[in-house]
């Protein structure tokens, strides 16, 4: 549905985008990480043909964003980060501006009105004047109208931005929906949490660069090289750290809570303890689920007292956190 | 797309006329009484004022005509350029352009509804005037051709300045710089060229003599317009050619600068920025 093609975009002295290549299926979800500055707008404007390529190439269905950008607006809704309204309109009025501007036949908008809104739970305020809705009505309403000529892609960028957590949670819910409408979906943001429960891939940009892409699960098992387990002990934590350095698959252990830290070694792994009346001690680990299982039983073999022991989910922040500081193997 | 849906079906026209005439703070029940009282105002000041033309000579016609026109003249001059240039700027500064260079409005639905809808006032402010200067200006034996083409380069005139005050706004990018620009240029058309005429009167010894301006009047409109209502009044004026080349060069001034203005908006909208 989407391919992009070493794409680039130079200002003076500056390539916001260098080079990036992707390419998406229809119905994917895409998650584009990545900090303030790193390119995610600029990427998203040219696909949205409101910024012309330095080079490179792009399509979307199969239409190339720069030779036939109208063919392309047809095709997508856009969702700035930071977008304005039109005062003295009517939140239907809004919708209907650019049901026409989308060419959407006369007869059928009112419908297609009632149907955006209902969807995005701004059926109540049809008749409002738009400047009077919150800031997450807004955002909703935004929303609606990027729905309303029913693009089969929509490119929303960092569209979160600026809400409360209650909104956050309920745009969220929003997105959940269209992914289930089997919209492909491009969404922008630095704010992890948001992305994680309903993207199918990622890709993570750092000053211009792709640094890495695709399935959400095969670059979480790539970056993190393995597992992480959690073990929460009552005590002995001494002997558990060292009894568990030298079991096969572990490759480092470290503590989560604060405390005084004492080392014990494995190769060139230090290994941090914490007195604490329960101590979480975090495993990376690289064995299967057998080896899993006998780590569990050679702990408890040896006396030592555990009360927790499963596998922590790595999240796309440490993700994150990893690729952009180059940690990546 | 046949050009009556191309206007009829502009969603960027509808918006800009119907923001134009909504006066939010008024319910609809206070409006009717507005519109009934100012109608009733507006009926009584006509009758008193058209009874009066008739009842007058048909000279003091004459020069009511021409007073009206002026006045209408310059009141288009202060305006149109005004109301126009913040068409595009306000778009741009409220971070509404993208949203509008993403649907399928192509660039000439845009550029075309933006500047038919920014005249709207200065068309009101035609049709207001037009039964004093069609009654002013047959009671003055001026006639309905000489009429018409007084009113219609009236007409073209806010067409000439609405477009520049158009370009500006999209040049300008920013409301207060554009409404300067446009208001500058403005004064360029209407008094600079005056200056440019004085100082060149000044050298010129036979045109000061004669009373005839430079070529640099001849794209004011003021100048253009009292041309114009001269040869409408007198065929036989003084330089009657003189008088036709000048009225002619004005018009086609103006008619190739909306163009201009106009196609050079229209590129610009098409153009994706290469920021």
């Amino acid at each position: 549905m989407i391919t992009i093609d070493r794409l680039r975009k130079d200002y003076k002295g500056l390539t916001a985008v260098k080079d990036l290549s992707l390419h998406l299926d229809a119905g994917d979800i895409f998650g584009f990480i990545g900090p303030n500055g790193a390119g995610k707008t600029t990427t998203i404007k040219m696909l949205a043909t409101l910024l012309k390529p330095t080079s490179g190439r792009a399509t979307i269905d199969g239409v190339d964003v720069v030779a036939h950008p109208e063919a392309v607006r047809e095709r997508i809704g856009y969702m700035p980060a930071f977008f304005g309204i039109y005062d003295d309109m009517r939140v239907w009025e809004y919708l209907d501006f650019f049901a026409a501007a989308y060419r959407l036949p006369r007869n059928q908008r009112p419908k297609i009105i009632d149907d955006v809104l209902n969807l995005t739970d701004l059926i109540g305020k049809k008749d409002n004047y738009v400047e009077e809705l919150s800031t997450g009505m807004k955002q909703r309403l935004c929303l609606a109208k990027t729905l309303i000529h029913d693009p089969k892609v929509l490119l929303l960028d960092e569209p979160a931005s600026g809400l409360d957590p209650r909104a956050r949670i309920e745009i969220k819910e929003l997105f959940k929906e269209l992914k289930s409408m089997g919209k492909t979906i491009i969404i922008s943001s630095h704010i992890l949490p948001e992305l994680a429960d309903f993207c199918n891939k990622v890709g993570i940009i750092e000053r211009g660069e792709l640094l890495i892409s695709g399935d959400v699960k095969e670059i979480m098992a790539q970056v993190a090289g393995g597992k992480t387990l959690e073990v929460r002990l009552l005590d002995d934590f001494d002997r558990a750290a060292e009894i568990m350095a030298d079991l096969p698959g572990v490759r480092a252990v470290r503590r989560v809570d604060d405390g005084a830290p004492a080392a014990v070694r494995n190769g060139d792994v230090e290994v941090e303890l914490v007195m604490a009346e329960s101590c979480a001690m975090v495993v990376d680990f690289t064995g299967d689920l057998e080896a899993q299982a006998d780590l569990n039983r050679h702990l408890v073999e040896k006396g030592l007292r555990v009360i927790a022991f499963h596998e922590q989910q790595t999240d796309l922040e440490d993700i994150f956190m990893k690729v952009t500081r180059g940690l990546v193997q | 797309m046949n050009p009556v849906n191309f206007l009829v079906d502009n969603p960027v026209l509808n918006r800009e006329v119907r923001g134009r005439m909504r006066v939010r703070k008024l319910s609809g029940k206070a409006w009717r009484v507005v519109a009934v009282i100012v109608a009733l105002v507006v009926l009584r000041y006509y009758y008193i004022l058209l009874r009066a033309v008739q009842q007058g000579r048909p000279d003091d016609a004459v020069e009511l005509w021409r007073g009206t026109s002026y006045l209408v003249l310059t009141l288009i001059a202060l305006l149109s350029p005004a109301l126009a240039a913040t068409a595009i700027s306000q778009e741009l500064e409220q971070q509404t352009w993208d949203l509008l260079k993403v649907t399928r409005l192509t660039a000439w639905q845009v550029v075309m509804g933006k500047w038919l809808a920014r005249q709207t006032i200065p068309a009101m402010l035609l049709l207001i005037s037009l039964p004093l200067l069609l009654m002013s200006a047959l009671h003055g034996e001026v006639g309905v051709a000489g009429f018409a083409a007084n009113f219609g380069y009236l007409a073209l005139t806010s067409a000439f300045f609405s477009s520049m005050g158009l370009w500006c706004s999209a040049a300008a990018r920013k409301t207060a710089a554009a409404t300067a620009v446009s208001i500058l240029l403005m004064g360029v058309v209407c008094l600079g060229t005056c200056l440019i005429d004085g100082i060149i009167s000044v050298l010129d010894s036979f045109r000061r003599s004669n009373g005839l301006g430079t070529h640099a009047m001849w794209v004011n409109p003021f100048y253009a317009i009292s041309m114009m209502d001269d040869l409408i009044r007198d065929p036989n004026v003084y330089l009657p050619k003189l008088h036709l080349a000048v009225v002619e060069t004005s018009v086609s001034f103006e008619l190739a600068m909306v163009v201009l203005f106009l196609y050079l908006l229209a590129q610009r909208y098409q153009a994706t920025a290469a920021q």
